[in-house]
């Protein structure tokens, strides 16, 4: 189908010998490959007859995954059970990729009007038994024609083979793709509100130093901060310092003379009589935690601090 | 065959659901960010404010100087001063020992920022000042 590519029609029965080819294929399933029951049913609808389907092949099947289908046919309705994985494992086993696969029948659908049994190889032929297609060997029918599936026009009847069948059925698969498509929504949702939220959040903090009327962004804001920062430690540790020379207890004669600070740098001086005074009064401020330079001499002693 | 495989959009919706929940919880993270960043900047902003109300006074803090040193402790101190565009230069070529503890006081237990302050010993009761405190 894709490309265009040429589309031949093949009928796969257990004895079709394997087929070497790249075309794809309109496939027409030996009755091997299903089980077919006519019924007529009290229901109006083809959708009912589907529900039940499940139930009205219960007791045919051998235990195993399978696909159903099913057609109105006069007054009765045909009924077909088949496994996917066996008929995909048997196409394979012919030569038949899945993606050489154009369309799947059942014989059932494509025979059912023949005048006259087919057959289908050298050994078997199709046959109407009460309007059911069966394959019979060729000796117990009376006259046969060949098959010719060129002049064969094929049904709307065509079925859908699920490749993964065996794995899960259709029903949980939808139920879970459902679940999935639910949860992805509701995930969706929640993104977008959680997004909007964020956004929210930007714009609040962008309006935020405007309404301290504050430069609008954060890299001025940050500078200004640092400077202020830097301010407020400068101006504390000069007071701290201050009030720690000043509760410096001097004996009679001990003056402070000079008291000077620069904007980083404190410099004192203190006039003090002897070098055993003023290495008192240098352990007295280290013991109050003070860091700085000093010199003595000439009865002067000289701080310098950084701050 | 002509119909989508049902796994085939089972398996469509989980790699979606995948997408999505890792789209939702970066959008978490981006959020928790934002908020954390708002709180940040309310903090900085609020720090911003309370610093400039204490350091940053300007005028209020020159007028609140003038009006310091023509307080009565102060009257008898002779005060030179010279307003620049973000400071104010104050010279007292003698001022007594009082009145000196006084204004020490007052500069360092209030939030005027000192840039500059020099003070130097004439005799037993007088002392020369120079200060500059910036706006």
């Amino acid at each position: 189908m894709l490309f265009n590519r040429n589309v031949q029609k093949v009928f796969i029965d257990t004895d079709t010998p394997a087929i070497k080819s790249e075309e794809m294929f309109d496939v027409i399933l030996s009755p091997a490959y299903y089980w077919v029951k006519r019924q007529s049913l009290p229901v109006r609808y083809l959708r009912e007859v589907r529900k039940l389907l499940p139930s009205l092949f219960e007791d045919t099947l051998p235990k195993g995954h399978y696909s159903y289908t099913a057609y109105k046919e006069g007054d009765s309705y045909l009924l077909f059970a088949y496994s996917d994985k066996t008929i995909l494992d048997a196409l394979a086993a012919k030569g038949i990729k899945p993606s050489q696969i154009h369309r799947v029948y059942f014989a059932q659908s494509e025979f059912s009007t023949m005048e006259a049994p087919i057959r289908v190889d050298a050994q078997n032929a199709l046959s109407l038994q009460g309007g059911i297609v069966v394959k019979l060997p060729l000796q117990f029918t009376a006259r046969s024609v060949p098959l010719n599936l060129q002049e064969l026009r094929v049904s709307s009847h065509d079925i859908d083979l699920a490749r993964y069948a065996h794995i899960a059925d259709q029903r949980s698969i939808a139920r879970f793709s459902a679940f999935m498509a639910v949860l992805t929504l509701l995930f969706a949702a929640e993104w977008g509100i959680v997004a909007a939220k964020t956004g929210t959040l930007e714009r609040k903090r962008a309006e935020l130093f405007d309404s301290y009327n504050l430069p609008s962004t954060a890299i001025q804001n940050e500078a200004i901060l640092k400077r202020l920062e830097k301010r407020y430690a400068e101006q504390s540790a000069l007071r701290n310092t201050t009030a720690t020379l000043l509760a410096l207890r001097l004996e009679k004669g001990e003056q402070m003379i000079r008291y000077g600070y620069d904007g980083s740098r404190l410099g004192v001086l203190f006039a003090l009589p002897t070098q055993s005074r003023a290495d008192a009064v240098i352990a007295k401020l280290r013991q109050e935690g003070l860091q700085f330079t000093h010199t003595f001499g000439n009865q002067n002693l000289w701080l310098e601090l950084s701050l | 065959m002509k119909q989508i495989n049902p796994l085939y959009i089972a398996l469509l919706l989980l790699v979606a659901l995948a997408a999505v929940t890792l789209k939702l919880m970066e959008a978490h993270t981006t959020q928790k960010e934002a908020l954390s960043a708002l709180q940040q900047t309310e903090v900085t902003a609020k720090r911003i404010v309370a610093l400039q109300k204490e350091w940053e006074r300007g005028k209020e803090s020159a007028s609140a100087l003038e009006r310091l040193l023509r307080s009565a402790p102060l009257r008898e101190t002779e005060f030179v001063t010279e307003r620049k565009r973000n400071r104010i230069m104050i010279t007292a070529k003698s001022i007594d020992k009082k009145a000196a503890d006084y204004l020490l006081n007052k500069l360092l237990n209030n939030t005027y920022v000192i840039t500059a302050l020099e003070i130097r010993r004439l005799d037993a009761q007088r002392a020369s000042l120079q200060m500059e405190v910036a706006l």
